[in-house]
């Protein structure tokens, strides 16, 4: 294996985690996969759910029709400072195919079974 | 992570080197770790209120959470349920294992393999997250490959006879 277990042997922190109490997790690395939801010179506002972060990193850009990975450090006011970024452009069409999968899984399901009151039965 | 497609052509994959009857079970299995997931995934794109359900739903993308929802799942399939459990079994934990070779910069949180009894995160890290492209046409290409020699080789038999 190329990438064993690295830095996190124990419980990963969440977002949620650190939004609770920030204070706490001063300087604690982290990856995360987000979407962006604006852009300033030294920053950028991550998007995870409903919840909002800043997380600084100079001369960011937008990636195209996608996410960017990132890693960096929770700070105790409340921000991420990143370190290394990863545009990951048009990952958004993996939702796509995910879908299209869900009726390729439907598709092979019912071709087998019918779902009857006792569950599914040979079909 | 690989697209569901991929995943499921890993789990035909595996059911025609298999030769499984039941195709349907593995793949049911080889996309069973994400159909929870994935409601939390919703709260990537959407607005709804999701992050704080991470941890309940997160334990159940594990070879653990897989085994005890293939478990529950011979319930609901009436069908030998030693073989519904092996079947969804198989393509789940296949699941877990295209999901290694996403390469992430440094946690590869789809690869707690050994999880409840470790958080450490395995990582075959082959892929970048937005190579998933990559990883469909291989699969695409194996499984066509796989289906081409089956038919030939029917062909062969039925001469032969």
């Amino acid at each position: 294996m190329s990438y064993s277990y690295l830095e996190h042997d124990k419980y990963y922190l969440s977002i949620s985690d650190f939004i609770k109490a920030p204070e706490k997790y001063d300087n604690v690395l982290t990856e995360q996969q987000v979407k962006i939801e604006s852009i300033t010179k030294d920053s950028f506002t991550a998007r995870f759910g409903n919840d909002y972060i800043t997380v600084k990193y100079p001369n960011m850009q937008k990636p195209k029709n996608g996410m960017v990975t990132f890693t960096g450090y929770y700070k105790k006011e409340g921000y991420i400072e990143a370190k290394e970024i990863r545009y990951n452009n048009y990952s958004d069409g993996k939702y796509l195919f995910s879908f299209i999968g869900l009726f390729l899984f439907l598709f092979f399901l019912f071709k087998e079974w019918k779902l009857t009151p006792r569950g599914f039965e040979n079909a | 992570m690989p697209d569901w497609i991929s995943h499921i052509l890993l789990g035909l994959i595996i059911a025609e080197l298999l030769n499984v009857k039941k195709k349907s079970l593995i793949v049911l299995g080889s996309i069973l770790p994400d159909i929870i997931l994935k409601t939390y995934t919703l709260a990537l794109l959407t607005p709804v209120p999701l992050n704080f359900m991470f941890w309940f739903f997160y334990p159940l993308h594990t070879i653990a959470g897989v085994l005890l929802f293939s478990f529950l799942l011979t319930l609901i399939f009436q069908y030998d349920a030693k073989k519904t459990f092996l079947l969804v079994s198989i393509g789940a934990v296949f699941h877990i294992l295209l999901d290694m070779t996403t390469k992430p910069i440094l946690y590869n949180i789809q690869g707690l393999l050994l999880f409840p009894f470790s958080w450490q995160a395995y990582s075959i890290g082959l892929f970048y997250s937005e190579q998933y492209w990559i990883v469909l046409l291989i699969l695409l290409g194996i499984y066509l490959i796989i289906k081409l020699i089956g038919k030939l080789h029917l062909r062969n038999i039925n001469k032969s006879n």
